[in-house]
């Protein structure tokens, strides 16, 4: 590895020209800054559209019985609140991250492709109002069934829906548009831009997870893009692909979405990953343990995340072989998440820690995750799933994952890389409140699911048995404490941004990167020349 | 030296990108079934 001692005489001369005023600014961008700052407040904002609709499902199940929603509207909530916070909230959280970081991490002066980045930024919005449309549209005249399908939109049920499933599937389209674009940004960026002295393997950790998430993204997204035409096309124009009724069947599409759904779990929770390999060597003040099996185990997790996709669909009837192969395949992916996490820990060891919030959020992903990791061995394993199948088990497995996975990671990222965006630090006793708040809610929601999930409450129903009420209604009191704390987190934020103390340039003592080279905040051109490394 | 990017730096940048899209136009059409039941499609609609 390499140290930064950079020579930094090159910014005066591009200061010359800053951002340009208004709404154009931001309208036209082709500023990395600017639009992975766009990425991330529409992130958070869907985020809060997302858990708007959870705090609803989780109201819902406060008691037996019918509460609040009519069934046909609490199966619209569940359906939107998934895909409003995989393709609203994280992915384009993480590709904010990228947007900022990646350049500065590599000493690129910007991606390499700044119109194209501009474009996938700005179909987001598109594609969001198409998918809160779909969500809407059932309320007016006209307006159809509502989609009770979830996030899986299997067919028949899919062929059925309303007009409301076309605004859902456009929207998919849209979306996979925009990360498609955006991961060719990436990776042409990372292969062309980076600045000579910036070889492959000396490249951030956080880098090495976003080429391997752009590479995963553009090998599964179209495979998605095929099945949903598929699902137009059996809707409006006649075809039988997926309806039993004229031929078809309708277990193709479940293979061709998980062959795109299991990889797009780890599309989420690979950058978060790669946010720790900055945050955990930073407040160990040692060296990341394991560089090169660190970037093995991502390529390793990217190939066998591909070939496992089956086993959420055990329960389809596959032959003994198929069933065989894909548990055994599941449990061979702990192995490198395993090392990662291990890696992470042996960074740790003897480490000079300290517990500021993004060192908090990392420790706490470690143990959350790690959680999350073995109850989806449990689930891996064909007799036991065929039990846990579609029970509240399975919605406690997943957010064990992708909560501490990926939204705690972006949270660790957030709060790492904030001072160096705005210039200011951010509260750190709020934060750690926060931290504290998040966390504990986040158990007291999701820790009780897995009782009522192995006593056999099934997921995706509004109504349950009234054995399982006091588990629910603990779940649901911490659901609305967890979606409250969010709150803090945009206060936070806001106040960040608006002032506070003067950011220095290497913001945390232990930081190490090229990233702390440059100003805080960055100039609005930075690295107009590469930056110049000393190995160490 | 200066990193704006330079006229066979963005021809560079294009090329890759275009080959990336190439993967991406692969992964969608080499969706078999995808083909396969247009050709069924087809053929039912034929007979």
């Amino acid at each position: 590895m390499s140290t930064a001692t950079i020579d930094l005489e090159h910014h005066e001369d591009h200061e010359h020209h800053g951002p340009p005023k208004g709404f154009k600014r931001w309208l036209f961008s082709t500023n990395h800054k600017d639009i992975g700052t766009m990425y991330l407040i529409f992130a958070l904002t869907m985020l809060f559209a997302g858990g708007v609709s959870a705090m609803a499902i989780r109201a819902e199940l406060f008691l037996p019985g019918l509460q609040l929603l009519e069934p046909d509207l609490y199966n619209n909530l569940v359906t939107n609140h998934a895909l409003i916070m995989i393709f609203g909230a994280v992915m384009p959280a993480a590709a904010g991250l990228a947007n900022w970081m990646i350049p500065l991490m590599i000493g690129a002066p910007d991606m390499a492709l700044p119109r194209l980045n501009n474009l996938s930024f700005w179909i987001l919005p598109a594609a969001a109002t198409m998918l809160i449309l779909s969500f809407v549209v059932p309320f007016f005249p006209g307006g159809g069934t509502q989609i009770n399908t979830g996030w899986t939109i299997y067919p028949p049920l899919s062929i059925q829906v309303g007009m409301s499933m076309d605004f859902l599937l456009f929207a998919l389209h849209m979306l996979g548009i925009s990360s498609v674009l955006a991961s060719i940004n990436i990776i042409v960026t990372i292969f062309n831009m980076r600045a000579p002295d910036v070889k492959l393997t000396q490249m951030p950790i956080f880098v090495w997870t976003w080429l391997v998430t752009a590479f995963l993204l553009i090998l599964v997204i179209p495979v998605l893009a095929g099945g949903v035409t598929m699902l137009i096309f059996d809707r409006h124009f006649g075809t039988s692909f997926f309806s039993a009724g004229g031929g078809g069947d309708p277990v193709l599409f479940q293979h061709l979405f998980w062959f795109f759904g299991h990889p797009e779990v780890y599309i989420l929770i690979l950058p978060s990953m790669g946010v720790l390999a900055s945050v955990v060597p930073t407040f160990s003040r040692k060296p990341l343990f394991g560089y090169a099996s660190m970037v093995g185990a991502m390529i390793a997790i990217m190939i066998i995340g591909m070939v496992v996709w089956a086993h959420h669909q055990y329960t389809i009837g596959m032959s003994l072989g198929a069933v065989s192969y894909f548990m055994i395949g599941t449990i061979i992916i702990s192995i490198p998440v395993g090392l990662m996490v291990f890696n992470y820990m042996a960074t740790m060891w003897r480490g000079a820690m300290t517990f500021e919030t993004p060192m908090l959020f990392a420790i706490g992903i470690l143990l959350m995750f790690s959680f999350g990791g073995l109850t989806g061995i449990m689930l891996a394993v064909v007799p036991a799933d065929m039990q846990y199948h579609d029970s509240m088990f399975v919605v406690a497995h997943f957010h064990y994952v992708l909560m501490p996975g990926a939204v705690f990671g972006l949270f660790a990222g957030v709060f790492y890389w904030l001072p160096k965006w705005t210039g200011h630090m951010y509260d750190e006793k709020l934060a750690k409140i926060f931290f504290w708040v998040n966390v504990i809610s986040f158990n007291v929601t999701f820790f009780p699911q897995h009782f009522i999930g192995l006593a056999g409450m099934p997921r995706r129903i509004v109504d349950y048995h009234a054995m399982f009420t006091e588990f629910n209604v603990i779940s649901s009191l911490g659901a609305i404490v967890f979606g409250l704390s969010h709150l803090l987190l945009l206060y936070i934020i806001i106040k960040t941004i608006r002032g506070g103390k003067q950011a220095e340039d290497k913001v945390w003592e232990g930081a190490k990167g090229l990233e702390w080279e440059l100003s805080s905040p960055p100039p609005f051109h930075s690295w107009t020349t590469p930056p110049k490394l000393a190995v160490s | 030296m200066r990193t704006d990017n330079s006229s066979e730096k963005r021809r560079k940048n294009r090329r890759l990108a275009w080959i990336l899209a190439g993967l991406v136009l692969f992964m969608l059409v080499s969706s078999i079934p995808f083909w396969k039941g247009l050709f069924e499609l087809a053929v039912s609609g034929a007979s």
